[in-house]
């Protein structure tokens, strides 16, 4: 609903967040320029009105937080509900992988695409679009409580071993849902595009562990299958393992590292090592062969998600 | 590695006709010569005639035998021309494959112009160099059994190459191709960090004058660290500098194409 007055404005606001509001709050209909869309503003959309809290933030592998001024965490003034509103930001770029150039482009029309896809599914996050005023669109997305994949693996403070007897196993039985999901949703030919540990998020107080993020779209049809590998790789290792990491501490490996070769390292990030069993040997073979099939040596390719998740299936159940 | 442009004859297999306008559009206007094929097929009767290219560039999705299948064919009859595979269907699974036979690049359409000519001139100056390679006398090839710590090997005008306490080897570069560069304002890798290839290269310099210079690599293997130091302070670079460290995967085999310092 909108709150047409300034003092229902204020009055919703303050009744909903800890913010006191001082001045006249600032409402925005068209979201174009949302450089300038701040914290203690409002976004006037399709009809409801939502109390924009601030910028959110992106920080991976010890980069300071960047923050994303075209994603901001919002609250519903109609439900009370956190939100996190998604602006057009167009963004296309190239990157190289596995030694060749892929295109990657931010695609508003994709993301909506896969929220009606997936409406229900607790394996996605959820959300509607709709269209401002000057024609953007706009995603509203449902906030998933809880950390991503990668923060809650590398906050965990046990050893390799240990981690490896004691969490993965239902860790891995949390995630293969998700990969299933996945699969289909590729069936539907969509895809997800950004397939990584930080897009995964384990909801808290649930055993759910749910995809986001769906707008990047890349021109190799086979991406989420590969990108796939780095997440499996990245829990089975408990984090990210690299050739510097294991030539600047063999100590911390219990495989000798020195019988590594250019043949262990993942197709896609060729810096970082598929053959774990050689740092960890206490990862059987069957778990390894999976990993290995996305490594630069394989000869087995995986077609889709399905095979995946049945191979993982006889190693960790249903 | 001379970055004059070298004139090519270039095959292009595609079973469309608007590709086959594009490349001759394209490569042309560098002064390479372009002879266009509608089939795999018809490329292997091309070559079985007697005819030589520098370079083929083919479609990987075509009726009948692929672009896959005709790389695999033209191995097998001898022709070692690099090839550069294009598609309108790219998947890394097929990017893979193309690479693993030895397809220099891959390149999925629509591309652009700069898109086209770099893996082109790329593969043109890669034979330059092995070319170069093979003309280098033998007599002073080191032997890998008796390569020990601390000994430096050479690409003759690229690099060096200086086996480490630790197995690993410290790259930089020779002092002919920083004499011939002059002095360099930017340095940057071609790739983000991950493997390196003997002849290919992996470094790019740029100098004063704007012009960009590609820095042959004389081992193949893992990258494990990149002097980031000497990339961010470019005009400090010497013939000394350490700029790669890395974990060869073909000592065995690659270095009797270097030389013994």
């Amino acid at each position: 609903m909108i709150f047409e007055s300034q003092a229902a404005l204020k009055e919703r606001i303050e009744e909903l967040t800890p913010r006191r509001v001082y001045g006249a709050v600032d409402v925005t209909e068209d979201t174009s320029d949302y450089m300038s869309i701040l914290g203690g503003s409002v976004l006037r959309l399709d009809g409801d009105d939502y109390f924009v809290m601030g910028d959110t933030k992106e920080g991976r592998f010890g980069i300071e937080d960047q923050p994303k001024f075209w994603v901001k965490y919002a609250v519903d003034l109609t439900s009370g509900q956190s939100k996190i509103i998604k602006l057009v930001f167009n963004e296309q770029f190239t990157t190289t992988m596995a030694g060749i150039k892929i295109q990657c482009r931010r695609n508003p029309r994709k993301e909506a695409d896969v929220l009606a896809a997936v409406v229900g599914s607790p394996h996605f996050m959820q959300g509607r679009s709709l269209t401002d005023r000057a024609g953007n669109l706009v995603r509203i997305i449902d906030f998933v409580p809880g950390p991503n994949l990668f923060n809650h693996l590398v906050q965990l403070d046990v050893q390799h071993e240990q981690y490896f007897h004691e969490v993965l196993p239902d860790l891995m039985r949390r995630v293969i849902p998700a990969i299933e999901a996945m699969a289909g949703l590729h069936r539907r030919e969509l895809h997800h595009g950004d397939v990584r540990n930080d897009h995964l998020l384990l909801r808290t107080g649930t055993t759910d562990a749910v995809w986001i993020d769906f707008d990047y779209e890349v021109n190799f049809s086979d991406y989420d299958v590969w990108s796939m590998g780095n997440v499996i790789g990245f829990i089975v290792g408990k984090g990210i393992h690299t050739f510097h990491d294991v030539v600047q501490h063999p100590e911390a490996y219990p495989g000798p590292a020195s019988v590594l070769d250019e043949h262990d390292a993942m197709v896609l990030f060729r810096n970082r090592i598929a053959n774990l069993r050689k740092l960890f040997p206490y990862i059987p073979r069957e778990l390894n062969d999976i990993l290995m099939r996305f490594s630069v040596g394989t000869i087995s390719f995986y077609d889709g998600l399905e095979d995946q998740v049945a191979d993982l299936r006889t190693i960790f159940g249903e | 590695m001379s970055e004059e442009q070298k004139v090519a004859r270039v095959l292009v297999v595609d079973d469309e006709e608007v590709v086959h306008a594009s490349l001759r559009r394209i490569l042309s206007k560098k002064g390479h010569e372009v002879v266009t094929v509608f089939s795999a097929r018809a490329a292997l009767d091309s070559l079985g005639g007697g005819e030589r290219f520098d370079i083929v560039i083919t479609d990987l999705m075509m009726p009948g035998m692929n672009g896959i299948d005709l790389m695999q064919a033209l191995r097998s009859r001898g022709v070692q021309a690099p090839v550069i595979m294009i598609t309108g269907y790219p998947t890394i699974k097929t990017a893979v494959q193309a690479m693993r036979l030895g397809a220099r690049d891959y390149i999925s359409k629509p591309f652009t112009r700069k898109e086209l000519l770099g893996p082109v001139l790329r593969a043109l100056r890669q034979e330059e160099a092995a070319a170069a390679l093979e003309t280098e006398p033998a007599a002073d090839a080191p032997d890998p059994g008796s390569l020990l710590p601390g000994a430096t090997v050479y690409l003759p005008h690229h690099s060096w190459a200086r086996f480490e306490q630790d197995g690993h080897f410290s790259v930089g570069i020779e002092p002919s191709f920083l004499g011939a560069v002059g002095p360099v304002v930017a340095i940057a890798m071609v790739n983000e960090v991950g493997l390196v290839e003997q002849g290919a290269v992996s470094v790019r310099l740029t100098n004063e004058a704007g012009e960009e210079h590609g820095v042959a690599m004389p081992l193949s293997g893992q990258v494990a660290a990149v002097n980031t130091e000497a990339l961010a302070s470019p005009g400090e670079v010497t013939a000394d500098t350490w700029l790669l460290r890395v974990l060869p995967s073909h000592l065995d085999d690659e270095v009797g194409n270097l030389k013994l310092r």
